[in-house]
């Protein structure tokens, strides 16, 4: 189509009317088959959450890490050695718990605690004994999970609610920490008894673990410290209060503590303070820096683009990740290739890529939600003590949000799926148009393909759009639902509070810490901001809860991969193929991508090693599919092919496709160089390229005739070669392909189109190469170094070298032989296939080259 | 070993992995003034959004100044004469917006009072998305999703992305504003940079990875929201808030002037701390990209190849190579990490002892009795409100060099020199044929391709070029549809040499049909129409017929509507062949290039097809590259080319008529094979 340069103005005009394909703020169209109503929707909360636990696999190594035992001769990892257990573990516990009651005597008679204290001290330790024997004696393995969570669950709560406020009880406290420690070595340390002897075993690697147990000490410490910087700031140096005792006697100044001192402090006093006040903080901050460099935390730990977690954050997440893509990416190559037709590269490339990042959002978001529930749960408790309305009120909040969680949900997973897939479908346009960039040029389809890539990419910003503007929506709801009960309670607090009306649970409020007894001004303003904060945990679970529905299409758009079973695989009894010793055979072999459109009917044949059979047969007779079937691409669905006697399905897959090397008709070479090109089929073991390889490499150069052209290139071997080997011939890449299926030395080769791209001098030399590689003469000529070579060809060239020729014509064998016998059946398939291919020739031929050629 | 060796062997590494990542563009390295540069056209480039970026900053502007200057009031009226029940007539220290509403409750009792101030706050809820001082009586929209953990996985936010600072109607509206503005900027990118790559010359595409272009558009060009948004818009904002803070903060505590200062330096302090690393910066995060562009390239090239994966057996080996590359771009990710996280803790630490002295300040001025404890908290309120932007604009700088990174990659391709048209002459209706005079041609690597070509060849022809493997019948052929421009010498069409010509007045009359078949996922039709869009059903199906494709086709499942995958379809190699030939065919253009269209043919479709070329070369000039004999013999011209070198030409007959000529000798190795 000429078409003429744009002119400035045009282009111009072009320019801004791409800077306006979107809407300036409404939706865009989306197509109708690209897209999803909510009456597509088949999840529900127990789907999502079933998605979630399924990444549990790949979290779980960083979770458990592995055992490295103190016997040396034991291996490393998850299954280092055996007899290991921790029963050990509820005999230590349960000696702490009762030796530490006696010993320490947490709770003195003469304590001025609350009752509740000791009671929540004794539960905690309590429930940690349980813990212990059902661990150690627990059948059920589920009961033991179960525990462990319901265990972790309190343990994180009681310890950040518990412990703190029983800080100053050092001997509750201490008697916790032993119990707890305890607790701890039974995860990280297992023992065993053998031959008299004790052995041991110590977890490591449990990164999660680690992680979480630094972000809990960097909450400890900044509670503990933050509590008395706050009181030494505003009670004394800004009161002139008497300073805290801890802090007091800490510098020295016992004489100046809370309790003690009878007057107010100086302002001398006061100055002291403010350095020591700067002292400490500093200290802090500089001693943390290890802490926040690792686990995140600070007001700049958010500075640079994705650095939030930490470090050590991100290698964890990052570990998860890389494990469920490398998984992804080999299963995703062993899928039977009907998958593979059906599927868009880009699309693949965005679910290994993109949707499983999603996975190391999966711990974040389960935490979060877990312990914003939590949060929402003690609020409620804490303010149902200053007034049960404000409780009841909280809690009424979860039935309109529930309501309307029930309606945005759904719609946002059918919106993230469509979002996600019109990107998928972005990336498959781009992969593709990129990798048939030469057709679009020579076929001026440049403003076609532009259009649209254009009109994908529109798709993919409405989609989003749409997901992200749900997002809005449902923040702004979920706000305006929680800001009617929190105004609700605006009135009834500020009227409470103006009318001084007593509050509910004097008692229990002193538990707390709390010393409201009338509703005043500081109980005002205390329980105004802990019922907007438990409202805003209502709003952030809320928003938890939708991205998660995100996260969870991603996930499922990776678990679509692993959940296909692979069409072809091992049986129960597959024995591994060592070698192929006399036959290869074919035995009345059907088979049918589709039911009723047979591609092979009733094969049957015998090859033997040292045997040349071609495969010889109009374009689409299924000459390929025989190949594919001995390769197990596909099984067949009637009749069997046999190696030695026993079905392919009696052999390992790997080890059968150890044992044939095929070099494919559409020639296809790697961004690697020649030598790793070649070496692409050779099972490795390490790094290391051992001197045999070497020689193999270039015994199959020799082979398929490429000293010349490897010899002329610029860094020989190691010439790495372009996207998909660019810049190579095809007939230079035919025989790459051919020697890289020749280095595998394998006892069947399969060479499928080889030659057809090299001219008939080369073919020659190269044919001639490989039926002497075939007979074993390149070496000893002995049976084993023998190969049964197929070939797929119309070269009567190449046909006629063949020991045997099977004729294939719309799934049937019609005639096989030798190019002779072949030729002697009168009104014969193949002597009309020669024969038209003769003629071909002879037409053109001149007189005096037609006596030198007939054949 | 000592720092400077180990810094220069990351610098090798990283310089390794730009160099994998992409053979035409493996110098990375921006210069201060470059990096300024990137800023200025990220700019520049977006400057057909100006209408919509000033709407959007008016918007942010009003959200940012409503929550501090109309929202904490009617929290202070509920306090102060609710529950402190101070009479609604006392009322001071209000801003004249408020004065009318205080007017209208005088008289009224406290709970009256809260009743009318509970209205307020319900419309507040309703306009705005909050009604109270604290961060939890606020409400801000935004609609972020989760992300993953390396570069690559970290744009759909960069992409959609919007905040508002207001929730309620109000943030709803600047929401959906500024998310289609965000989106508007990173559609017009990702077209443009298609568009320039798509244009660029086959010789530069051939050594250009695909996984890496992919990259370049999918996660490269989303960098401009954040490279334009943190220069151009966040520091006009951070100097807008800052000075509103400084102006109120003035008027409350005119006395204090010492604390100003001590506010203002968090900017230079911040800037001052982290601008050394903005190089560092840069690197690790071009490197992190490069990275990412390996990984995307290998799982591409291994996808794209799942037959050859599969049959060699490699799928081990892709897990491998592809692990190793996607563990290679994670490390690189945190490598930027490690700077950022760098960054933050020393500017952590600067404005620490800022905000320890700020503290000392104001605790000194209590002490001192000049304020109260409760001024304290006033004053450190002021302060928070001046820090945050004045961080943000102290740490634009660095911020900008990872959008620094990702949008150097975009413009370094969009400036690399297009496949531009060389002379301006619409090139009229083919009539006459080809002419190569004294044509050589030598590949950018220094290997010569071809020397001293001369030929003519007209339409109505059939030119076979025969030779053999690696004789340069490719790079020959390719000269006339200027894939490739001779270097030496001169390729005319009817007379005009097709440097002069424009690209698509001479890609438009030539077809070239090539070696390797690629389909598009689309239908059967779809793929034949590629050339010819607006064919008919009927035109497909005669050249399908013609390309002896169409028996084959109707026998599929859905005929000409059968969906056709890419990387591997059912059809055989053949099929795919006549695919491409009848695609060829239907172009209906001059000139006919067909490199190979037989090699996987069997001999009655060849001889059917060469029939169909005979016909097609009426009213054509038909170029065949071959092998095989009985495709080549039926030419009316042959040229023999060997070495790059033009030796034999002449039909059939003459060339066999010659006595140890070179096509003889290649004819006859495969007639006495045969």
């Amino acid at each position: 189509m000429p078409g003429n340069a744009k002119t400035p103005d045009e282009e111009y005009a072009d320019r801004r009317a791409l800077a306006r394909a979107l809407p300036i703020m409404g939706d865009g169209p989306i197509p109708a088959d690209k897209d999803l109503s909510v009456a597509d929707d088949r999840d529900s909360l127990v789907s999502i959450i079933k998605l979630f636990l399924r990444s549990w696999p790949y979290i779980k190594p960083q979770f458990f890490g592995h055992w490295l035992a103190t016997d040396r001769y034991e291996p490393r990892g998850q299954a280092a050695g055996e007899g290991y257990s921790y029963a050990y573990l509820p005999y230590l516990v349960t000696a702490l718990a009762v030796g530490g009651l006696l010993y320490y005597d947490a709770f003195p008679d003469n304590s001025e605690r609350h009752i509740l204290y000791p009671l929540a001290v004794y539960g905690c330790v309590a429930g940690m004994v349980a813990w212990s024997w059902i661990i150690a004696f627990g059948a059920d393995p589920r009961l033991r999970v179960s525990a462990t969570v319901t265990m972790l669950l309190f343990a994180a709560y009681g310890n950040v609610v518990v412990a703190p406020s029983a800080m100053p009880d050092f001997a509750a406290s201490k008697w916790i920490a032993w119990v707890t420690g305890a607790c701890l070595l039974g995860w990280l340390v297992q023992l065993r008894v053998s031959d008299g002897r004790i052995d041991a075993r110590v977890r490591a690697s449990t990164h999660l673990v680690y992680f979480f147990f630094m972000v809990y000490l960097q909450r400890l410490i900044g509670l503990a410290t933050g509590l008395v910087l706050a009181d030494l700031l505003f009670q004394s140096i800004l009161q002139a209060d008497p300073v805290i005792p801890v802090l007091a006697n800490a510098v020295g100044q016992g004489e100046l503590a809370r309790g003690v001192l009878e007057r107010t402090l100086s302002v001398e006093e006061r100055s002291y303070y403010q350095w020591v006040y700067v002292g400490i903080s500093v200290a802090l901050l500089v001693g943390q820096t290890p802490l926040r460099i690792m686990v995140g935390g600070g007001e700049y730990a958010w500075v640079m683009y994705g650095t939030g977690g930490g470090w050590y954050k991100i290698w964890i997440l990052q570990r998860i990740n890389q494990d469920l893509r490398t998984a992804l990416v080999e299963r995703w190559h062993t899928l039977s290739l009907s998958y593979h037709s059906d599927h868009r590269t880009g699309d693949s490339i965005f679910r290994i890529y993109q949707d499983s990042a999603q996975v190391t959002a999966v711990i974040d978001r389960l935490l979060g939600i877990t312990m914003t529930i939590f949060g929402y749960l003690a609020t409620v408790f804490l303010l149902s003590l200053l007034s049960p309305w404000l409780g009841l009120i909280m809690l009424s909040v979860v039935a309109p949000t529930l309501y309307y969680a029930k309606w945005a949900m759904p719609r946002m997973r059918t919106k993230a799926l469509v979002a996600r897939a019109a990107t998928s479908d972005l990336t498959s346009r781009l992969q593709e148009s990129f990798s048939a960039i030469r057709l679009i040029k020579a076929y001026g389809a440049e403003d076609r393909i532009q259009r649209r890539l254009e009109d994908d990419s529109v798709i993919v910003f409405n989609a989003a759009y749409r997901v992200r503007v749900l997002m809005a929506l449902v923040g702004i709801i979920t706000f305006s639902i929680v800001a009617g009960a929190m105004l609700l309670s605006e009135y009834l607090i500020a009227r409470w509070a103006y009318l001084g009306v007593p509050t509910f649970s004097v008692e229990l409020i002193a538990f707390v810490g709390l010393s409201f007894v009338i509703w005043n001004l500081t109980a005002h303003q205390w329980s105004r901001d802990e019922f907007q904060g438990a409202a805003a945990g209502i709003r952030w679970a809320m928003w938890q809860w939708l991205s998660a529905q995100d996260i969870a299409m991603g996930l499922k758009r990776v678990f679509d991969i692993l959940d296909l079973e692979p069409d072809v695989v091992d049986s129960d009894d597959a024995a591994p193929l060592a070698n192929v010793r006399w036959e290869v055979r074919f035995d009345d072999v059907s088979f049918a991508y589709e039911p009723d459109r047979p591609v092979l009917d009733g094969a049957s044949f015998v090859a033997r090693p040292g045997d040349i059979t071609a495969i010889v047969g109009p374009t689409g007779s299924g000459k390929s599919t025989l190949m594919g079937l001995l390769l197990r691409l596909y099984d067949p669905g009637r009749g069997a092919i046999s190696i030695d006697g026993i079905d392919l399905r009696g052999y390992t897959v790997a080890s059968l496709r150890a044992n044939i090397a095929i070099a494919l008709q559409e020639n296809v070479l790697f961004a690697m160089s020649v030598r790793e090109n070649i070496r692409y089929a050779i099972p490795r073991d390490g790094a290391a390229i051992p001197e045999a390889d070497e020689r193999r490499v270039l015994d199959a150069i020799r082979i398929a005739c490429m000293e010349d052209y490897v010899e002329g290139l610029p860094r020989g071997l190691d010439t790495v070669l372009g996207d998909r080997g660019g810049r190579i011939s095809t007939g230079q890449r035919q025989r790459l392909s051919i020697a890289r299926a020749v280095v595998r030395d394998t006892p069947i080769l399969i060479l499928d189109e080889p030659t057809a791209a090299l001219d008939a001098a080369t073919e020659n030399r190269v044919m001639t190469n490989l039926s002497q590689w075939a007979a074993g003469q390149a070496r000893t000529g002995t049976e084993a170094d023998k190969h049964a070579i197929f070939l797929i060809t119309h070269r009567i060239s190449t046909i006629r070298r063949a020991d045997q020729i099977l004729y294939l014509d719309q799934g049937r064998i019609l005639e096989s032989g030798n190019h002779g016998e072949l030729m002697a059946i009168p009104g014969g398939r193949y002597r009309a296939f020669v024969e038209a291919e003769s003629q071909l020739s002879r037409a053109s031929r001149t007189p005096r080259a037609t006596g030198a050629s007939d054949s | 070993m000592d720092a400077r060796s180990a810094r220069s062997r990351l610098r090798q590494r990283e310089a390794a992995l730009d160099e994998r990542a992409s053979l035409i563009d493996p110098h990375t390295d921006l210069s201060f003034g470059e990096t300024l540069e990137v800023a200025a056209r990220a700019m520049f480039l977006v400057r057909h959004f100006s209408a919509r970026f000033f709407a959007k900053i008016a918007l942010m502007f009003f959200a940012i100044t409503v929550p501090v200057t109309i929202i904490p009031w009617p929290t202070k009226i509920i306090i102060d004469h609710v529950v402190l029940a101070r009479p609604i007539e006392e009322a001071t220290g209000y801003p004249p917006i408020w004065h009318p509403f205080l007017d209208a409750l005088a008289g009224s009792s406290p709970l009256e009072v809260l009743l009318a101030v509970i209205a307020v706050f319900v419309v507040f809820v309703v306009v705005m998305g909050g009604y109270g001082q604290g961060d939890n009586a606020r409400d801000e929209t935004e609609g972020d999703l989760a992300e993953g953990h390396d570069t690559a996985t970290r744009v759909e936010n960069s992409l959609h992305g919007a905040h508002s600072y207001l929730g309620g109607i109000y943030g709803y509206i600047d929401f959906k504003i500024n998310t289609r503005l965000t989106q508007s900027v990173n559609h017009y990118l990702r077209a443009r940079l298609f568009e320039r790559i798509k244009a660029l010359p086959m010789t530069t595409l051939e050594d250009q990875r695909i996984g890496d272009s992919v990259y370049r558009v999918m996660y490269d060009a989303p960098s401009i929201n954040g490279g334009f948004y943190g220069i151009w818009y966040g520091i006009p904002m951070s100097m807008a808030v800052m000075a509103m803070a400084i102006g109120t903060f003035m008027s409350a505590y005119p006395n204090s002037p010492g604390f100003i200062l001590l506010t203002a330096a968090v900017f230079p302090c911040i800037f001052i701390l982290s601008v050394g690393f903005a190089r560092m910066a840069r690197r690790r995060a071009q490197a992190s990209r490069a990275a990412g562009a390996i990984a995307t390239s290998t799982i591409e090239e291994g996808m794209d190849n799942v037959l050859a994966v599969q049959s060699l057996g490699g799928h081990r080996h892709e897990r491998q190579r592809f692990g190793d590359d996607s563990g290679e771009s994670f490390k690189r990710f945190r490598g930027y990490a490690w700077v950022g996280i760098s960054v933050g803790q020393l500017v952590e630490i600067g404005y620490y002892m800022i905000v320890m002295g700020s503290v000392l300040y104001a605790s000194t001025m209590v002490i001192d009795g000049e304020l109260s404890p409760g001024d304290y908290g006033a004053l450190l309120f002021y302060f928070k409100w001046i820090r945050g932007p004045a961080r943000s604009m102290g740490l634009t700088w660095v911020h900008f060099q990872y959008h620094a990174a990702g949008l150097r990659r975009v413009f370094a391709l969009m400036d690399m020199p297009g496949e531009e048209d060389l002379g301006s002459r619409t090139l009229p209706p083919i009539e006459r044929g080809v002419a190569l005079r004294d044509v050589g041609l030598v590949y950018p690597d220094g290997r010569r391709a071809l020397a001293g070509v001369n030929l003519t060849a007209e339409v109505g022809q059939i030119l076979a070029i025969a030779g053999p493997t690696g004789a340069g019948k490719t790079s020959l052929a390719s000269l006339i549809p200027r894939y490739r421009v001779a270097t030496e010498g001169q390729v005319l069409i009817d007379g005009v040499d097709v440097t002069e010509a424009t690209l698509d007045s001479l890609r438009g009359q030539v077809t070239y049909v090539f070696q390797e078949t690629q389909l598009f996922s689309d239908s059967v039709a779809d793929n034949i129409r590629f050339g010819n869009p607006d064919a008919s059903a009927d035109e497909v199906e005669r050249v399908a017929r013609t390309a002896g494709a169409h028996d084959f086709i109707a026998a599929l499942p859905q005929g000409y509507d059968t969906k056709l995958g890419t990387s591997m379809s059912k059809l055989s190699v053949g099929q795919k062949q006549r695919i491409a030939i009848a695609r060829g065919l239907l172009r209906d253009s001059r000139i006919l290039i067909l490199d190979e269209p037989t090699s996987a043919l069997d001999p009655e479709t060849e001889e059917y097809l060469v029939r169909a070329l005979k016909e097609a070369a009426r009213e054509r000039l038909v170029i065949v590259i071959a092998h095989r004999l009985s495709t080549i013999a039926g030419a009316d011209k042959i040229v023999f080319l060997e070495d790059g070198k033009l030796l034999e030409e002449g039909s059939h007959a003459e060339l066999m008529a010659l006595p140890g000529g070179h096509y003889r000798r290649f004819v006859e190795l495969q007639t006495v094979a045969a």
